[in-house]
């Protein structure tokens, strides 16, 4: 028995409001007003399109995975390994990251796409342990342990330098967000968008009336390994160290935890999950970290058993008009 | 050259046995809860650490013989098991699985927290009595008498959970349970309560395999979500919900890993997330599983 | 919980403190320090930050005319993302002009990317793979490199005679393998023949094929590196369980035997032999005085061990470096007012080496023995004295 992600307002078509510049507005905000916090506000911004991705398989296409932060971490360490042999010019490292992304998408979703949920769930997990494994044991290219170092980055466009202070790199991801966004916000709201959430929602049903289902998924599941490669590519363009730490199964349940947080398959819910778990962390680890898990915990199992899953609803039905499609 | 190859033969396959047979203890609640209860329990190595720290914090604190934390360590997450079964997770039966798996990861959370809060960070270990530890020789092998000892008590678990099943009046009541629930119920059977002590006992084994392999699997916080993926594996590969398919699952596991690992350590831990894909695709419901 | 609360209260006890008191000639110096407060590796962090705050403590906070203010971050342990942006955070926003801390290479060649671009003098406590400092001219060591313990351990194993045939048995990641590479070239240079060499994943649960391995090598003496934590303990309990640590096999090694992990192995250790820059029961003046502030400060559970006293060692190179720039210097004059500086350390007698900026240090060889009331310590037998990273004089640049 599988019971749907949302509630029956599931299907709306999102509209253009003045509020959709809220974000834009607050991040050039940010920008502008907080100078010595640009480099959390870059970590925001590419944990905002890694869980972008996830939602994209879950939020809509009804994928459960434990093992998200593959795609994530793949693209890492592609965009690395290219500023290393290749080239340091970062636009083009963020399109080969997005292709072995996607390529790595689209051959696992080939074979995962189906399987059914708990199976899906387990292997979608070992899938991600093997990967994390796999860029363990291939230390002499990526690193192992110590981590892929010595990435350096062209400055962008040939005009702007990665500075100290990290406005260029935080201006880079806000613009590479931007155009994501706007590339999902169409991918959803288009025809394919609205077959997949019919996947997610009764995926028997949409067998029945000739849906090819399988491919619809693969689709999905290779558009979010790009989404979440370029994440990935962002992450060690601009932090020039990239870990085992970014294929862990800790980034994975973050990712998933932020995309409960702020709303499964809704428009926005990356930005709120991924900006409030962020910030909280942050505040919550200068302060006293050990607590933090405890309260991450407590938080979770609060929002399951009061049976309201997302913090968008608890706000209530003024944001409603402007978190829903 | 040849009774030399035996000797180690017969070693790797000693430990790989031992090893298998506490990842069989542990997995059993899990193949359960996951099988028969249709619930994502991320937490369930979660209980298995907690066995192990209550086992130890009887010992040094309490100053508690083995023989008796080990069996109070049981009791007790059997205890906590049920208590959590009627907070939590009897609401979540009918969720989804991203609810199920949100709120299990969340106790898991907890869990690591609690102790990391309690005990702090460092690794912990059991204090073997004397009895148990040292080694004795087979067919000129060191076999280490503590991996002896824990053979025997899971095969006496083991054992005891088959007559269980398969031979009592209750054990009958659970197999018509899980068959078939609806049914059960007709027949005046309290499926909600039989479910709820499958979920303790599953949780009390959790804590027996945590407590007994404390040797091969050191207690520190993370614990909970280290070991989550072997289990998982384990359970996937023997089928959910089958006693008999988690058993030989861990069994293969163990020895093969142990075998593996001295025969080919490069391949190392990919081996097992191998199988497990392959063992998945070809039999989705894994070796011993129902078909739902 | 009342480790996290304790050091809120520290923290804002320091930060009390070291309010300036209106005096026209201080001023306020921060040096930020990244440590692990959470996450696999926590246990470092506490001991750092204890031993870095007693040393502030034991000067009063202050560093010639000018004042010192710690300001301690989480990097979560081994997240090189968090560790860069708490760098970058202490540079731009809290103005350090001294960065210190990390327990792991990831997270420390993070930190020092930052501190490379911003100038800043960055004193790395633990992350042992050898060719890090030579990333940036503003990093220095005040820990060591993982050749610097290995190779006298193995120059003193084939020294002794028994250690005829060796097996060396590492974890496989970074710091491992540099051990491994530094064990094969030292003994086979003093002619002893490698049985066998076997890298263990650092996510293994049971080591007893590993032991089989061992065994089935017939070695006269094993040398190992497992880093500390649940690795070390797995695999010395294994070591144990399969009968090798009373099989007469002469077990040698570097960081397993460290004080947090010794107390559960029980009589199963007794013999081991490792090499550490460090002994906390090593009988000088300054490790007394040390070990006892420590106790004095933190309570009697409180230890020292090679973690606090690289944290102790850091303070007293930014200190001195303050001191001797007068507050004013940049981060190269910083870093050369210290080069080849001298002192006596909790650890021993140590100097910064003007070229590499590692520091040059005593390695004691120690062995675990029981002592009376039956605790178990790390009891050094012999010292090998000065002792440059060995690596980076067989690998000039």
């Amino acid at each position: 028995m599988n019971t749907s992600v949302l509630p029956g307002d599931s299907f709306n078509q999102h509209h253009w409001s003045i509020w959709d510049a809220l974000p834009w507005v607050l991040g050039l905000a940010v920008f502008y007003l907080f100078d010595g916090y640009l480099a959390l506000g870059t970590i925001v911004i590419i944990m905002i399109i890694a869980c972008m991705s996830l939602n994209l398989v879950l939020g809509y296409g009804g994928v459960e995975t434990l093992g998200h932060a593959a795609f994530f971490g793949i693209g890492a360490y592609v965009a690395g390994l290219w500023a290393i042999h290749v080239t340091p010019e970062p636009i083009t490292g963020l399109f080969a990251a997005a292709a072995v992304s996607a390529l790595f998408g689209l051959l696992s979703g080939y074979f995962l796409m189906r399987m059914r949920s708990l199976t899906l769930l387990m292997l979608t997990l070992a899938v991600g342990m093997a990967v994390y494994e796999f860029a363990n044991k291939w230390s002499s290219v990526t690193g192992g342990d110590d981590g892929l170092s010595g990435i350096s980055v062209a400055p962008l466009f040939g005009v702007f330098e990665f500075d100290l202070v990290g406005r260029t790199g935080y201006l880079y991801a806000l613009g590479v967000l931007f155009i994501v966004f706007l590339l999902f916000r169409a991918v959803v709201c288009s025809p394919f968008g609205l077959a997949l959430r019919g996947v997610r929602e009764n995926i028997w049903r949409m067998k029945l009336i000739g849906s090819p289902v399988t491919l619809r998924l693969v689709t999905a599941y290779t558009l979010a390994g790009a989404i979440a490669g370029l994440g990935g590519a962002l992450y060690a363009q601009t932090i020039q160290v990239v870990g085992l730490d970014s294929l862990s199964f800790e980034l994975s349940g973050n990712l998933l935890i932020m995309v409960v947080l702020g709303g499964v398959g809704r428009l926005y819910g990356p930005f709120v999950g991924a900006i409030i778990f962020l910030l909280v962390q942050d505040r919550a680890a200068a302060f006293s970290p050990q607590h933090w898990m405890f309260a991450i915990g407590i938080v979770l199992i609060l929002s399951v058993k009061l049976s309201e899953n997302t913090l968008i609803q608890k706000a209530g039905h003024g944001l409603k008009k402007w978190t829903m499609w | 050259m040849g009774f030399k190859l035996f000797q180690t033969i017969f070693a790797l396959l000693f430990n790989g046995i031992a090893y298998g047979m506490i990842l069989f203890i542990i997995s059993a609640g899990l193949s359960v809860t996951m099988g028969t209860m249709r619930v994502v329990n991320l937490a369930h190595c979660g209980f298995a650490m907690v066995g192990g720290y209550i086992a130890y914090a009887l010992m040094d604190r309490l100053g508690l013989s083995f023989s008796l934390a080990i069996p109070a360590a049981f009791v007790l997450t059997c205890l906590l098991g049920a208590v959590l079964e009627y907070l939590l997770y009897r609401g979540i039966y009918r969720q989804t699985e991203l609810k199920q798996v949100i709120m299990t990861l969340g106790l898991a959370l907890v869990m690591i927290a609690s102790v990391n809060l309690l005990f702090g960070a460092s690794v912990y270990n059991l204090n073997v009595p004397s009895t148990l530890s040292g080694n004795v020789e087979v067919f000129g092998v060191g076999l280490s008498v503590y991996r002896i000892f824990l053979i025997l008590v899971s095969s006496i678990v083991g054992l005891l959970i088959w007559y269980f099943v398969e031979r009592t009046y209750l054990g009958k009541k659970l197999k018509a349970a899980v068959d078939n629930p609806g049914m059960a119920r007709c027949v005046g059977i309290n499926v909600d309560v039989l479910f709820s002590g499958m979920f303790a006992v599953g949780c009390g084994l959790a804590a027996l395999g945590g407590a007994l392999g404390a040797e091969l699997m050191p207690l520190q916080p993370f614990y909970a979500l280290k070991y989550l993926v072997i289990a998982v594996i384990v359970v996937s590969i023997g089928g959910l919900g089958s006693i008999k398919g988690t058993l030989l699952a861990a069994l293969a596991l163990g020895v093969v890993d142990t075998f593996g690992t001295y025969f080919f350590s490069d391949i190392g831990a990919f081996l097992i997330y191998f199988i497990m894909i392959l063992v998945l695709f070809i039999r989705p419901q894994g070796l011993f599983g129902r078909r739902a | 919980m009342k480790t996290g609360i304790k050091s809120l209260v520290l923290a804002l006890a320091t930060t009390a403190v070291l309010a300036p008191v209106g005096e026209a000639s201080a001023d306020e110096i921060t040096v930020g320090i990244i440590v692990p407060m959470s996450g696999p590796i926590a246990y470092w962090g506490t001991q750092f930050q204890q031993a870095a705050q007693l040393y502030a403590d034991q000067h009063g906070n202050k560093a010639g005319e000018h004042t010192v203010k710690l300001v301690f971050r989480d990097d979560g342990g081994l997240n090189p993302a968090r560790s860069r942006q708490m760098a970058q955070e202490l540079v731009v926003r809290e103005k350090a002009s001294y960065l210190a801390g990390l327990a792991v290479t990831p997270t420390a060649l993070a930190a020092a990317e930052v501190a490379d671009k911003a100038k800043v003098p960055i004193v790395i406590f633990n992350a042992g793979t050898a060719d890090i400092t030579r990333r940036s001219p503003y990093m220095l060591r005040a820990g060591f490199s993982q050749w610097s313990v290995s190779v006298p351990l193995a120059e003193w194993a084939a020294k002794q005679g028994d250690c005829k045939r060796a097996t060396l048995a590492v974890a496989d990641y970074a710091p491992g393998l540099d051990s491994l590479e530094a064990y094969r070239k030292t003994l086979t240079q003093a002619g002893t023949e490698i049985a066998t060499e076997i890298r263990i994943p650092l996510a293994t649960t049971d080591y007893s094929s590993y032991m089989q391995r061992i065994k089935d090598s017939a070695p006269q003496c094993l040398l190992m590196f497992q880093p500390v934590g649940p690795q070390a303990v797995g695999f010395v309990k294994a070591l144990e369980s399969s009968g090798l640590s009373s099989s007469g096999i002469k077990v040698l090694g570097i960081a397993e035997t460290q004080e947090v992990d010794l107390p559960v192995f029980g009589d199963s250790a007794i013999g081991i032999i490792t090499s550490s820059i460090y002994s906390p029961n090593n009988d000088t003046p300054e490790n007394q005085k040390f070990v006892a502030g420590l106790k004095e400060k933190f309570g009697p559970k409180a230890y020292s061990d090679m973690a606090s006293v690289e944290a102790y060692d850091a303070m007293h190179m930014i200190f001195e470096m303050i001191k001797r720039t007068d507050g004013k210097g940049s981060g190269a004059e910083s870093i050369d007012s210290i080069r080849g500086m001298k002192w006596v350390s909790p650890r021993g007698p140590v100097s910064v080496d003007p070229d590499t900026r590692d520091l040059i240090q005593n390695v004691y060889i120690r062995r675990v023995e029981k002592m009376a009331d039956g605790s178990y310590v790390n009891q050094t037998f012999f010292t090998v004295p000065d002792v440059k990273d060995p690596w980076k004089e067989q690998n000039p640049e």
